[in-house]
Parts: C-alpha cells; structure tokens; sequence
C-alpha cells in the first residue's frame, strides 16, 4: 500500500470515528425503510373523479424522491468535508505526516478520499435500496438511476472539494452554512431551470452553476415516459459537473499548497 | 553537502516579523541547539525548514533543497512540542502509518517499526491504543515516530517535555546513537542542561533575530555556564 493509500485509510477512519458518521447510518436506515414502505404500498388517486393508480407516478416520485436523497447526499459530503481537513490543522495532527515526504496535494486529497468514501457508502445503500425497490415494484429500468448515482457522486466531490476550500479560509459555521445555502440554492435553481421558468441569477446559476440536481433528473428523465420532457442537454449537463468536480478539486491542490501550517 | 540551511530568512506574519534575516548552518553529523526566549522566532525558523511556511526573504534550504519538495524531508524525523497524536490508533499501527509515509520499503516497514519499538522501551505496549498512555509514554512514542528509518535529520521540538528523569535520559541516549550513525540535529529547547548535554553548537534566537551563535566551549567561558551565555545575549 502506498502513502497516499494510507493516508487515505487514516482519514476514512476519521470520518467513520466522527459523531456525524453514527446520525449518517441511521439516517441511511431510515431512509431505506421509508422507501421500503413508500413503494409497499398500492394507493389509488381519484382527481376529479378519475382514478390514477399510484404504479402510473412511479417515474415522477421516483424521480423526485432520487433527486432528493442525493441532494440530501452531496450536502452531507460537504458538511462532512467542512471540517475534516481544517480539524487537522487545527489541533496540529496533520503537522506529523507534513514533515514526511507528502505532498500537500497528496494530503488534502486523501482527506477528501475519506469524506467520499463515508458519503459514498452511504449513497450506495441508500440510492442503491432506492433504485432496486422502485425497479422492483414498479418496474423502473436501473440505468438511468446507475447515471443519477454518478452524478451524484460527481456532486459530493465538487462540493465537498468546495467546502474543505472553503474551511481553509472560512471559520467552521461559516463553511456550513455555505454549503448547506449553496446546495439548498443550487437546488432550487436547477429545479426552477427544469421548468425553463428560472430568470436572472437564478438562471444564471442553473446554467453555469453545477448542475447539482439537473444531472440527476435528466439521467432520471427515462422514467417520466416520452412524453415528459426535463429541459437540458444531459451530456452537457454532465461534462459542466465534471469540470466543476474537477475545477474544485484543483482549487483545493491550490489552496492547500499556500496555507501556512501553524506547527 | 549541508544539512540543512537558513540563508537571512525573513519571516512576517502581518505586522509582526517572526524572523528578521536569520542565518543558520548545519552540517552532517552536526547537532545545533536552538535557543530563545518565547516568540522569539524558534518555531517561526523550525516551520520554514520542514516546509510549512514560506520565507517573506532570504533562502532555506534541506538536503540542498527547497522544504516544500516532499523530497527534501525524506531523510528528516520531527519530534513537534505540541504532539497531537491519533487517540484510537494503536501504538504498532501508528508507526505503521508513519513509516509508510516516511517513504520507507513495504518489506523493511515492520522491522523498522518493531526497531523504534523496542529503542524507546514501548515493544510492550505495541498493541495498545495511543489513548490509554501517558504524557511521558506518548513522547516516547514521539520519539520513536522521529527515530523511523534513520533519519539523517532529527528536528526535535522541546523534546524532552513531558519526560520523568529516566525518560530524559534515555532520550540522551538515543540521540547520542543517532550521532554515532552520522545524524544531525536541530533541537529547540528551553532545557539548558540538555541541550549542553546533546549539542555541540548552539544559535540564541532573541526577537527573530540571531543574537549569539557558535561552538559551545567557545561560548561558554571559564566558570560560566550556558545560562550565563544565554542571559548575556538576550539581555545584552
């Protein structure tokens, strides 16, 4: 195993070892087990006098449920990345593997590595119950749920990169609540975006911001049926939170290379 | 080649100058006791030479490279003052990981672990958590985090805080058999007694700048001690 696997491990450790982990597991379970229940049951709708099955919103709750759980996922990568490197620096831990031949891009990226691996396993069960429950009961094909869960995977590491940028200049609240407002607003953007109603900064962030919950709908798309459309080119929806992954990943290289470490 | 090198290091954090144009030279197999007064600007110059924090002016070099090139700090152990070390880790397992990070081969890792194991007197205790042990049994551990693999470099930082009397002398020891094998040292220290006892040089840091430096029986005159010397050229 080589250092930066070490490093990598240490951190995962770290954030498993922390409070927020134990909230995340039961978080998940519950999670699962409301969906478990939501897709048990067999309700019909009468709107008007005319009868809908439930099985016929299958694509849109499905859609809007996914779409949720994985906003829910990237904010708590970001809540847990706010933390988990500046934490080293503050108590001094991080001094003893800087005087080691490591780069400060090899640490700061490992601790990412840790939060994602913590945020990611949670996105498996949770997303992976989800998709499989709503595959198996209303027959909604697994693909476009397989493209969602990248994207929102793609999501965790732009905001969680983001959000140790951030924790390496913003006191702790200040970083969550960046996070927390900028995935809550990013959100909304891309909801309104999908509706082609989105004006303004508003628009403004749906169409340059990262496409948090956009990428997921529109992989979802497929299961709204041909004749529901999500506005939105999904190959370029996804290579914008490609670059925006990888753009935040480069600001954390960068600015983690210029911090002063306070030994 | 020199160890390491501080070549008129300037150092501002704002408005405060930490190092006003220090000069400092170590060679091979040299130790260097650096001393001080607090704040005045020991930390600021062991910081800029392992590479966690960059020179306003002046050079630094290690191993005849810049601190910031992981490369540089292949060959360097550092004993911090203020050891933060991971609570749920194991002693054994720690080491493992500092070894690891030290760039030492996967097939000479445990050898060299179970090594600075047993030099610090803690082979027993491998398989604990770093939680359960005392002040002076971390340090120990400290030590054997700074020993891993040999380094050509020992950096140490008050290190023989938190140490019972024994314990200050083993340290002795170790760092008297890291100079048989050819390692050099740069101890920050406000224990006299030991850095007369571990160094051959020393440098007096007095308001980020240099105040006095040279060989100790130099410095040191007939019927004076360190202290003397030191208070001389803080207090003029």
């Amino acid at each position: 195993m080589n250092a930066f696997a070490w490093l990598a491990r240490e951190a995962l450790a770290d954030a498993l070892r922390r409070r927020i982990a134990a909230a995340v597991v039961v978080a998940a379970l519950v999670s699962v087990a409301m969906l478990e229940s939501c897709t048990g049951c067999t309700p019909s709708i009468t709107t008007n006098g005319e009868v809908h099955e439930l099985s016929e919103l299958a694509g849109p709750a499905g859609l809007g449920t996914f779409v949720v759980i994985g906003l829910w996922l990237i904010a708590l990568a970001g809540v847990l990345a706010a933390d988990h490197l500046r934490s080293t620096l503050e108590d001094g831990s991080a001094l003893l593997s800087l005087a080691r031949p490591i780069s400060r891009e090899s640490f700061a990226l490992a601790r990412l590595a840790g939060v994602l691996g913590l945020a990611w396993g949670a996105g498996l069960v949770v997303l992976g119950a989800a998709a499989g429950l709503l595959a198996v009961r209303s027959g909604l094909p697994l693909l476009p749920a397989l493209l969602a869960g990248l994207a929102c995977a793609l999501g965790c590491v732009a905001v969680s990169a983001l959000a140790m940028t951030a924790s390496l200049a913003l006191p702790r609240a200040a970083t969550l609540l960046f996070v927390l407002f900028g995935v809550w607003l990013t959100g909304f953007a891309n909801g309104v975006g999908a509706f082609g109603v989105a004006g303004g900064w508003l628009g403004t962030l749906d169409r340059v911001g990262p496409p948090l919950a956009s990428s997921m709908a529109l992989a979802l798309a497929p299961w709204l049926g041909p004749e529901v459309g999500i506005a939105g080119d999904p190959v370029r929806v996804f290579a914008r939170l490609a670059v925006w992954a990888i753009a935040a990943v480069l600001a954390l290289a960068y600015a983690f290379r210029r911090v002063e470490l306070r030994g | 080649m020199v160890t390491l090198e501080l070549a008129g290091a300037v150092k501002r954090y704002g408005a405060r100058t930490a190092l006003a144009g220090v000069s400092l030279r170590l060679a091979p197999g040299e130790a260097l006791g650096l001393l001080g007064p607090n704040g005045a600007g020991k930390t600021t110059a062991l910081r800029l030479l392992l590479g966690f924090t960059r020179a306003n002016a002046g050079g630094v070099s290690l191993f005849g490279r810049d601190p910031r090139d992981p490369a540089s700090r292949r060959g360097v152990g550092y004993l911090p003052e203020r050891l933060v070390l991971p609570e749920r880790a194991s002693v054994r397992g720690f080491l493992q990981l500092q070894a690891a990070l030290a760039g030492i081969e996967e097939s000479a890792r445990a050898s060299e672990v179970e090594a600075a194991l047993a030099t610090v007197g803690l082979a027993e205790r491998a398989r604990e958590r770093i939680g359960g042990l005392s002040k002076g049994l971390r340090q120990r551990l400290g030590f054997a985090n700074a020993l891993l693999g040999r380094p050509a470099l020992l950096i140490l930082d008050e290190p023989t805080s938190g140490l019972d009397p024994l314990g200050v002398r083993d340290a002795r020891a170790w760092l008297q058999a890291a100079r048989e094998r050819g390692a050099a040292l740069l101890v920050s220290s406000h224990t006299l007694s030991e850095v007369e006892r571990t160094c051959d040089r020393i440098a007096i840091l007095d308001e980020g700048r240099l105040a006095t430096s040279g060989a100790l029986a130099e410095l040191v005159g007939p019927g004076e001690s360190l202290e003397d010397v030191f208070v001389r050229a803080v207090r003029g």
